[in-house]
């Protein structure tokens, strides 16, 4: 089954600062893919490489097959792609109709029947013209006018960011919907709630790498939050036996807080035996935890491979 | 049947659907024969991923609760009543299980907790609408955190 | 207005500074611009002079066009740039947040528009000063305007200035009043009139003489500039009444906001009774046709643009209907002023406006991403921009073609020739127009811009075919490359990938564009011949070795002699009996005078005072030969005066040598020669007596000293015009002390063009005969190769003409000598060596 996206090494190097610094993805098709990162992380940089709106320092990339940093390949890439930008270009003197009409002339037919339907679906008025329409509008203007033509593959750039909950619990619906069908879905986003409601596989972006990468149920069983109470704050914890280990530690008074990849309640047990531990207790760690965990201090890169075998991992120091 | 999804308490999306389902049953919200919705209205709906609804179905066919229904869907099956039940016995247990066990890490003696236990069921017995009344509420999932 | 109570008056200093960078920040960028082209033609214009052969650099009258244009076009942009940018980019309603009052932010925009301007102002007035200083031109002329008949009209500097103040002021007031930039830029046109036209009335009803418009004097009688100031205060308080009331009322809803101007789509705003409309187009757009993508295109564009386009061709066609009336061959040789001033340049300007459209409307507020973010393709998007404007123009040029049709007395060849030109400069500046706008981001500042880019083109393409000898056909190759490379930087442009790299890449086609017709010219330039390095090397030392003396002196014409050559046969007698007469008061100052070379080149033309130098000695022989026959008495006479002439004459031949002139070197040899004859008269020792008569020997024989002399001299004229570039007369920057450079490289003056290539080959043809000069001075006297150099250096010389060797070497030509150094190397030298040699025997 070939991956409908492939990204290989893919490095971007501005002037004072690196964007990215290293990508390794792949996307199966049908799934929908999260990438979670800061503001800065390079999620933007690495969307506008995947479109071929900028040309990579280092790597290649593949997308549906084409490679968008030959001219021609992008420019045919993006006809097959729904694209949603995170500021999207519109000829706002046009009417919702007539911006529908006029795009459904790049586009094979059937682009207006669909494009109508999602104006009925969301409620907008095809007479208004869009310069008056509000930000979730304009929004959703976009976003109909990207999966008008049925795109095999969708890519939004943080498209729910500054809009209301309604039209973000509607642009997540119309998200499921294309997945649902069997369209892969690549969307990058810092809200958190809706990745985990609305993803397959997430990779966080951090420093302008993919610290974390894999299916998120997966994910989340295999890594746990671990609180353990000491007697001592100064009191240090061994290493867990191998499968298992440390992601990330924080130490508040007399408490130290464990992400750990593994069993959390065999963890538990382990430190529980430890001098000096008054108690230990154990839950799965929440995307968002996991989030900062990943984002925080010193960061370690880690692959969680699709079989959730805790010993298949490479690790190494960013 | 309404569903009503946390994605961050902790419990992975599906296995809550799944739970949910298996509560319905028992509590007999969803009756044998009654048909679950698709995939597709599902996840819509809920605005989760339609895989994490497939895996939850499959795990629902998997233990027998449900069954295929070619061209409709799919239904519950008769015998998943029982089933059901038992399964929310066993989670009841579970429960149980956690809450003793906190108190007696807490401190408590056997006697103390076998005292609070019976408090509790005094307090209660004859004020809890049970599944057979019609008006039945799908158990809540918390976590005992 | 309780927005100011709260600051306290530190916080508010800071704020005044901060908020006074930002203004100073945003109109950067347009004084740069303007003073930037501004200096950019004058550059343009200072190296075309500098290099013409025609015409020195000396300060042209219609330099002050050049001068004041660059505070005209900053004032008609600054206001408009200071509030409309900030309309635009929707910074007013952050701005409003801040613990700044409404007064103090509209204050502050003046204040900045206002200053700047003094200070572009200042600029542009300082570098006319100091321009028309440097040239010569006396200090009133700044600020005076003169026009084409040369009559100055009074010195006009206060009343440019007030239209500048007013247009600032005008711009200000309109940019806060409209949303739209471009509407307020071309609302001060009428502006500019509702205060130019009153004022011409009232004026010339006052004075009641007939004031043509092209004279302007009303403008001197004041009432223009009183009409500015009433329209300057009427602007200022507008504008600040309009000011306040913007900065303190909340942003109308984006419903209908009540603007009462109608204004075209693309900067439209809200139409009234949007709901019915609403409705209405809410059905009709799914009933539309599908259509292909390039219909999709266009229909986009003339929805856009349609009724700028439609403005802009309705304006050509009534610059048609006035122009039809002149063609291009009118009533003024070459091209019609007429033509160019009515028909030519408002359809260019029209053009350029048309190009500025072609992608400005899309590049604005980033719509043309759409195109880019759905694949299409750059190619499609381009011919989609152009297609529309391209066809308008060649509509104009049919429309030009049929007005010519139609007049009477134009005849068939010249009405193509004159729809091939208007053709050719509209699809010109269309072309530049275009690029102007892919370059240009900003719609204001393109707008403003592109008559100073349009001027700067035709300067350009003019100092191209003229001064460089351009092929008119490589322009076309040109504009090709302009027009190809915003079709090149499509992509990037569509993609908003505009960083350095896209500036660069525009900026090489540019370059290229710019070089190419330069081709010919500088291949002709880099195929002259030059001189050999040794020759140049000699020559340099021994002019720097002789500092040269004092500058070089006008020539003016002596009024000693008339040359008979100037008059008509009737005034003969009488000019001769006029230059006997002088002859005669002057015989006896003249041996005096001539020894002093100072006197010489004090008194004018030396030649002519030379002429009568020889004609004296040779009247004294004549004297001293009809004497032989009369009496004793005047013998005596005679005898002395001839024989302290001669012992005097290697003073004056040295003297004039001493000078290290060229000229006057010649004229030592003219004397020499002349010497040379007397003494080969047979009573010439006699006569003279032995002690004249061998020093004269002497000299004449001593050819060491006088190639020596000539050599300095001949460095010294070669030397010397380099230094003196500013000069007014070409002729001796070109020729060698005065001679001119046509008469002895060989190039007919008629034929010579004022073009950068062919002044350096005059250049170059003077160095080659320079060291073809000193080649012959290394050959000996009286050789065979010598003789054959000097055949040779003749036979280049369409001018040249030996010096006639009569029976006693006597030359009186009343032609001036045309070329220099007529007597070198010639057989009287031989001559001269073989008399020193029998004197030295005897």
């Amino acid at each position: 089954m070939n991956d409908a996206i492939k990204i290989n090494g893919i490095e971007m190097h501005y002037r004072g600062c690196d964007a990215l610094r290293g990508i390794d993805l792949s996307v199966a098709p049908g799934t929908v893919m999260a990438i979670l990162g800061e503001n800065g992380a390079g999620k933007t940089t690495l969307i506008k490489i995947m479109t071929g709106f900028q040309r990579p320092s280092k790597g290649t990339c593949s997308i549906l097959g084409l490679d968008p940093t030959v001219s021609d390949q992008a420019l045919e890439l993006r006809k097959r792609i729904g694209y949603v930008s995170d500021s999207p270009a519109l000829y706002d003197w046009m009417t919702i109709g007539e911006i529908g009409w006029f795009a459904s002339s790049f586009y094979p037919d059937g682009f207006k029947e669909r494009y109508q339907d999602f104006i009925a679906r969301y409620d907008l008025p095809a007479g208004r013209k869009i310069k008056q329409l509000s930000k979730g509008q304009r929004s959703k203007v976009a976003l109909s006018l990207a999966l008008a033509h049925d795109p095999e593959l969708l890519i939004l750039d943080e498209p729910t960011s500054g809009l209301d909950p309604i039209v973000r619990r509607e642009f997540l619906e119309s998200m499921i919907s294309v997945a649902a069908t069997g369209r892969t879905v690549f969307l990058s986003s810092h809200q958190i709630s809706e990745i985990e409601r609305v993803a397959d596989t997430i990779a966080i972006l951090h420093k302008g790498k993919v610290q974390l990468v894999g299916p998120l149920a997966d994910l989340k069983e295999s890594i746990a939050l671990v609180t353990v109470s000491l007697s001592d704050p100064l009191i240090a914890l061994g290493d867990l036996p191998e499968p298992s280990r440390i992601l990330a530690e924080i130490t508040e008074g007399r408490q130290k807080q464990l992400i750990v990849q593994g069993d959390g309640d065999e963890a538990a047990a382990y430190w529980r035996q430890a001098t000096g531990v008054l108690g230990t207790q154990s839950r799965s760690a929440s995307l968002e935890e996991l989030f900062v965990a990943c984002t925080r201090g010193d960061s370690i890169y880690k692959r969680v491979s699709e079989a959730s075998n805790p010993t298949k991992m490479e690790a190494g120091r960013s | 049947m309404f569903f009503s999804i946390d994605p961050s308490n902790g419990i992975a999306i599906y296995e809550q659907i799944v739970r949910q389902v298996k509560f319905a049953v028992a509590d007999g919200v969803l009756i044998p024969g009654q048909l679950l919705p698709s995939v597709r209205t599902l996840s819509v709906q809920l605005a989760i991923n339609p895989n994490t609804v497939a895996k939850a179905f499959q795990i629902l066919q998997s233990d027998g609760i449900c069954e295929s229904l070619r061209g409709r869907g799919l239904a519950i099956r008769s015998e998943a009543v029982a089933q059901c039940n038992q399964a929310r016995r066993r989670l009841l247990e579970e429960r149980l299980r956690s809450a003793i066990s906190e108190a007696l890490h807490g401190g408590l003696s056997t006697k103390e907790v076998r005292r609070l236990m019976l408090d509790q069921l005094g307090l209660l017995d004859g004020n809890v609408a049970t599944v057979a009344s019609p008006v039945g509420s799908a158990v809540e999932e918390s976590e005992p955190a | 207005m309780s927005s100011q109570a709260t600051a306290s008056i530190s916080n508010q200093a800071s704020w005044t500074r901060a908020l006074l960078w930002k203004e100073v920040r945003q109109v950067m960028p347009l004084m740069l611009m303007v003073l930037g082209m501004g200096f950019g033609i004058l550059l343009l214009i200072l190296i075309t002079a500098s290099f013409s052969s025609t015409k020195g650099l000396r300060y042209d009258n219609g330099f002050w066009f050049l001068f004041l244009s660059m505070p005209m076009m900053y004032a008609t942009g600054v206001g408009i740039l200071l509030v409309g940018t900030e309309k635009e980019s929707r910074s007013m309603l952050w701005m409003r947040t801040l613990p700044v009052g409404a007064k103090h932010i509209a204050w502050n925009k003046l204040v900045v528009a206002l200053v700047s301007l003094a200070v572009v102002w200042l600029i542009a007035l300082t570098a006319w000063a100091l321009f028309a200083t440097a040239l010569g031109a006396p200090l009133s002329v700044v600020g005076a305007f003169f026009n084409s008949r040369n009559e100055t009209n009074g010195w006009l500097l206060p009343d440019y200035l007030m239209v500048s103040v007013f247009l600032c002021l005008a711009g200000l007031a309109f940019a806060w009043r409209f949303e739209s930039q471009i509407l307020s830029l071309v609302l001060l046109i009428p502006a500019a009139l509702a205060i130019w036209l009153p004022s011409y009335g009232i004026s010339k009803w006052l004075d009641g003489r007939g004031f043509g418009l092209a004279r302007q004097s009303f403008l001197d009688s004041g009432v223009y500039l009183v009409g500015l100031t009433i329209g300057s205060i009427v602007a200022l308080v507008y504008g600040w009444r309009v000011s306040q009331k913007a900065l303190s009322a909340l942003a109308a809803p984006s419903q209908a906001s009540g603007a009462a101007v109608w204004s075209p789509a693309i900067f439209g705003q809200a139409t009234a009774g949007g709901a019915l409309s609403e409705a209405r187009l809410a059905e009709a757009w799914s009933l539309w046709p599908s259509v292909t993508p390039l219909s999709g295109m266009l229909w986009q564009m003339i929805r856009q643009n349609g009724i700028w386009w439609s403005l802009i061709g309705l304006l050509s066609l009534i610059v048609l209907g006035i122009g039809s009336g002149c063609d291009i061959k009118g009533s003024t040789d070459p091209i019609d002023e007429d033509w160019i001033l009515k028909v030519l340049f408002p359809l260019g300007f029209l053009s350029g406006l048309l190009g500025v459209l072609a992608f400005q409307s899309d590049g604005i507020q980033q719509r043309v991403r759409f195109y880019a973010d759905r694949g299409v393709s750059p190619t499609l998007l381009w011919l989609t921009r152009h297609w529309i404007p391209v066809t308008i123009v060649l509509v104009l040029a049919i429309a030009r073609y049929l007005s010519l049709r139609l007049a009477p007395w134009m005849n068939s060849p010249w009405i193509f020739i004159d729809t091939a030109a208007v053709l050719g400069v509209c699809l010109a500046a269309y072309i530049v127009g275009q690029w102007v706008s892919q370059f240009i981001k900003s719609p204001i500042l393109s707008a403003i811009v592109l008559p100073a880019v349009l001027l700067t083109n035709l300067a350009y393409c003019i100092f191209t075919v003229v001064a460089m000898e351009a092929p008119w056909w490589l322009l076309i190759a040109s504009f090709a490359i302009t027009a190809f490379s915003t079709w090149w930087m499509m992509k990037p442009w569509m993609e908003r990938r505009i960083d350095w790299k896209f500036y660069l890449q525009h900026s090489l086609f540019s370059l290229a564009a710019m070089l190419i017709p330069l081709i010919p010219g500088l291949w002709k330039i880099w195929n002259l011949p030059t001189m050999p390095s040794d020759v140049r090397a000699n020559l340099q030392q021994l002019a720097m070795k002789a500092p040269s003396s004092q500058r070089m002196q006008k020539y003016l014409s002596s009024n000693y002699l008339t040359s008979i050559d100037k008059i008509d046969q009737d005034a003969i007698p009488l000019v001769l009996s006029r230059n006997e007469e002088i002859r005669e008061y002057q015989q006896g100052q003249v041996l005096g005078q001539v020894v002093d070379p100072e006197y010489l080149l004090a008194n004018g033309d030396p030649t002519d005072l030379l002429k009568i130098y020889l004609a004296q000695l040779a009247s004294l022989q004549n004297s001293l030969m009809s004497s032989q026959v009369d009496s004793k008495m005047d013998m005596e006479v005679s005898l002395r005066k001839y024989r302290d002439a001669m012992a005097d004459l290697p003073k004056v031949v040295t003297g004039l040598r001493a000078t290290r002139r060229l000229r006057l070197c010649d004229i030592a040899e003219q004397i020499e020669l002349s010497a040379l004859g007397h003494c080969k008269h047979s009573k010439a020792r006699e006569w003279m007596g032995d002690e004249a008569y061998e020093s004269v020997a002497r000299l004449l024989g001593d050819d060491q000293a006088r190639d020596e002399s000539r050599r300095v001299a001949l460095a010294t004229a070669w030397w010397e015009p380099k230094q003196n570039l500013h000069t007014n007369r070409p002729d001796l920057y070109f020729g060698l002390d005065g001679y001119p450079t046509q008469y002895f490289v060989g190039m007919d003056r008629r034929n010579q063009s004022p073009s950068i290539p062919s002044s350096m080959g005059v250049l170059r043809g003077r160095d080659l005969y320079v060291a073809d000069l000193w080649r012959l001075l290394e050959l000996p006297t009286g050789s065979q190769q010598a003789a054959a150099h000097r055949e040779l250096i003749d036979s280049r010389n369409a001018y040249a003409s030996h010096t006639p060797a009569d029976g006693r070497f006597i030359v009186l030509s009343h032609y001036p000598s045309l070329s220099p150094a007529g007597t070198w190397r010639g057989e009287w030298e031989v001559l001269a060596k073989k008399l020193l040699t029998e004197v030295n025997g005897q």
